[in-house]
């Protein structure tokens, strides 16, 4: 099932600032799963699952996972109907160089390249232009506007028997992971799904969302680079290990009471974990942990492979045993 | 006139009175509530009984300055700059110094006297300092203190072709649209307000949503604005003369589309010219409002100002009616019904 998720969240792009159309997908499926599916006023997706028995004292529970991938937004278009581009939160221009993108609002495709003769070191968003393949500037500005945003044409692979490879796992994988999660029936918690915007710029969707629910305990599914690739930074995270409990990124650290009780849940489980050490990694765990008065906050990470490309390679033997996990917690 | 008096005014970030008073004088006999806070960020209701959404209009007061940290046995004052200041802009400009508005001219040693390697470099602070015209540290004493602000001493004026130029465009012309506003009557509840210490991080715009909590802001700002020679056009940013800007993507928001998309319909629907704002960089209050509580949908309509932070700013006022009248319209529009996003 997360294979179909999967196919159907990487054919409709969320690029950062604009993820309407994912959620919409999201709210869509979510419906049959879930009592309440609502909106707040920067587009994060919340769909609700009420505790069975409402009369008890029961606890909430929010799961989060990202609705955005990297984007750009067009500023300039030449005289010639090329496109300039700035790229949106921190990233690294030379991902996109030689890729197919989407100009979100038309659906045009094109290609981004860079100029001629800038030297690798010297590329930045201000070298890279769009190629819709115009005539001239007039056919360009039919075929896209100055603020429209781009984002890059998804692929799934679904040929692979033991990993997902496809675009932007990141967001559509513990996308994905959640809605198969919500299709569990709850018995004494009520349980929130949180689809986060604009996770990129520093995860303000989940600053907003963090105030917005009530909960005494937000977890926020997500992926952390492993260290098992050539020339890789240190980490002791492996593809196909298990998921990673967080125990710290560069947005908190995460506190000993809430890491207790997910390995708890994952011996519960009968799931082996690893333990993320992922300073440089921004999640937002550290949002959702700094809201209101402060809220119990953790992170549960997928190991995946290429993170800082657009495209990436996770284990499905981690996001099953994940799934399991997260079952464990909710039920 | 409205837009001098405001840009000729003393505010820098963290000492908002000068320019506070000056606007509660001008809209007090409009308001049926005023009020500021723990900040010193001032707050204007005009009709809080208005039925149907909660609007906050935001401009900052607070200008790009100088502090004095310093004085030099000479009598010479050292400085720091509040807010992002290019230092290389500052030799041989004239502020004003404290309360008093003492006449003070940045100065550094001569050019003749500097080192062919000092030369190729622009003047560290170090290099600079403020001439008072005093003779000795003590005799400097007696009129400033380590502490007191420095502001440019730029006089407004018209010029040209429908231009204007002051220090402060940056954010004096967004005060200034609202105070245009508040004068107008309008059936919504609106909250004006007009934030402090925004030039150092949008400090004031933080607790001012946060007590307002609106279902709705509109920042008003004078923007970066490079359409000038030497900068390709997609670098430009804004460009004077082609009305006000709407931002689509700052360094701190992006913009909510659906209300983007509805401040543009208004502006064509009333035939007022509007540009987008193409560039990523820089940022302001609207940053933290959105941010606030449970998030709030928000818009910046910006002027664009040519030498931004810098002594002499200069704005088209085709640009700063249109402003003027872009706000108006999405104000009547919201009286209409508006827009339900």
């Amino acid at each position: 099932m997360i294979n179909e998720w999967l196919t159907l969240l990487t054919n409709v792009a969320a690029p950062t600032g604009d993820e309407r159309k994912r959620a919409k997908v999201i709210e869509d499926q979510v419906k049959q799963f879930v009592d309440e599916v609502h909106y707040d006023a920067l587009g994060n997706l919340y769909a609700v699952k009420h505790a069975k028995n409402k009369n008890s004292d029961h606890e909430t529970i929010v799961v989060s996972a990202h609705l955005d991938e990297p984007a750009c937004t067009i500023v300039d278009i030449d005289e010639a109907g090329f496109l300039r581009v700035e790229g949106i939160g921190q990233q690294d221009p030379i991902a996109w160089i030689g890729r197919r993108v989407r100009i979100s609002k038309t659906g045009q495709i094109g290609i981004i390249d860079v100029e001629e003769q800038v030297d690798w070191q010297d590329i930045t968003f201000g070298k890279l232009y769009i190629d819709l393949a115009a005539r001239d500037q007039e056919h360009a500005k039919s075929l896209a506007s100055i603020g429209d945003f781009v984002s890059l044409v998804g692929e799934f692979d679904e040929e692979h028997d033991d990993v997902y490879l496809g675009t932007h796992l990141d967001s559509v994988l513990p996308c994905a992971l959640l809605l198969e999660v919500l299709k569990t029936p709850v018995s004494d918690k009520k349980v929130i799904a949180v689809f986060t915007v604009q996770h990129r710029v520093r995860s303000r969707g989940a600053k907003v969302a963090g105030y917005q629910v009530e909960a005494d305990l937000i977890l926020t599914l997500g992926l952390t680079p492993t260290g098992d690739t050539p020339g890789a930074k240190r980490s002791a995270i492996k593809l196909g290990a298990g998921p990673a409990i967080k125990a710290l990124d560069g947005s908190m650290v995460v506190s000993d009471r809430v890491r207790d009780r997910l390995m708890e849940a994952f011996s519960r489980a009968g799931v082996t974990s690893q333990i993320e050490v992922a300073p440089k990694v921004m999640s937002d765990t550290g949002a959702f942990f700094l809201t209101k008065a402060g809220t119990p906050a953790g992170g549960l990470s997928l190991p995946v492979r290429h993170a800082k490309q657009q495209m990436q390679i996770a284990a499905k033997a981690d996001v099953e045993a994940l799934r399991n996990v997260l079952i464990a917690l909710i039920k | 006139m409205l837009l001098k008096r405001l840009t000729e005014a003393v505010g820098p970030s963290g000492f908002e009175g000068p320019i506070r008073q000056l606007i509660y004088e001008e809209v007090k006999p409009f308001a049926q509530k005023i009020y500021t806070d723990t900040l010193g960020s001032l707050f204007v209701e005009t009709n809080p009984e208005a039925k149907g959404p909660k609007i906050m209009l935001a401009a900052h007061m607070d200008e790009v300055s100088l502090m004095v940290v310093g004085v030099e046995e000479s009598g010479l004052l050292r400085f720091r700059p509040i807010g992002g200041v290019d230092l290389r802009i500052l030799v041989a400009k004239m502020v004003r110094v404290g309360q008093k508005g003492l006449i003070g001219v940045i100065g550094s040693k001569a050019v003749h006297l500097q080192k062919p390697e000092e030369r190729q470099q622009p003047l560290a602070l170090d290099q600079l300092f403020i001439d008072i015209g005093a003779t000795s540290k003590e005799d400097a004493l007696e009129h400033v203190e380590l502490g007191d602000i420095a502001v440019f001493a730029t006089e407004f004026a018209t010029f040209g072709e429908r231009c204007a130029k002051a220090k402060s465009f940056d954010d004096r012309v967004g005060c200034s649209v609202l105070v245009e506003t508040i004068k107008k009557n309008f059936d919504l509840n609106l909250v004006f307000a007009f934030t402090v210490q925004e030039e150092i991080g949008l400090r004031g715009a933080t607790p001012a949503a946060f007590r307002v909590s609106p279902d709705y802001a509109i920042v008003i700002e004078g923007t970066v604005c490079s359409d000038v020679a030497g900068t390709p056009e997609q670098f430009h940013a804004t460009q004077v003369g082609h009305g006000p800007a709407l931002s689509v993507v700052d360094a701190k928001t992006i913009a909510h589309r659906g209300f983007l998309d509805h401040i543009r319909q208004v502006a064509k629907q009333n035939d007022i010219t509007y540009q987008l704002r193409r560039t990523i960089g820089g940022s302001n209050d609207i940053g933290a409002i959105h941010l606030t509580k449970e998030g709030i949908i928000g818009a910046a309509i910006s002027v664009p100002t040519r030498y931004i932070h810098a002594p002499s700013q200069v704005i088209s006022m085709d640009d700063y009616e249109g402003a003027i009248a872009l706000v108006e319209a999405v104000l009547r529009r919201f009286e209409q019904g508006g827009f339900i996003g």
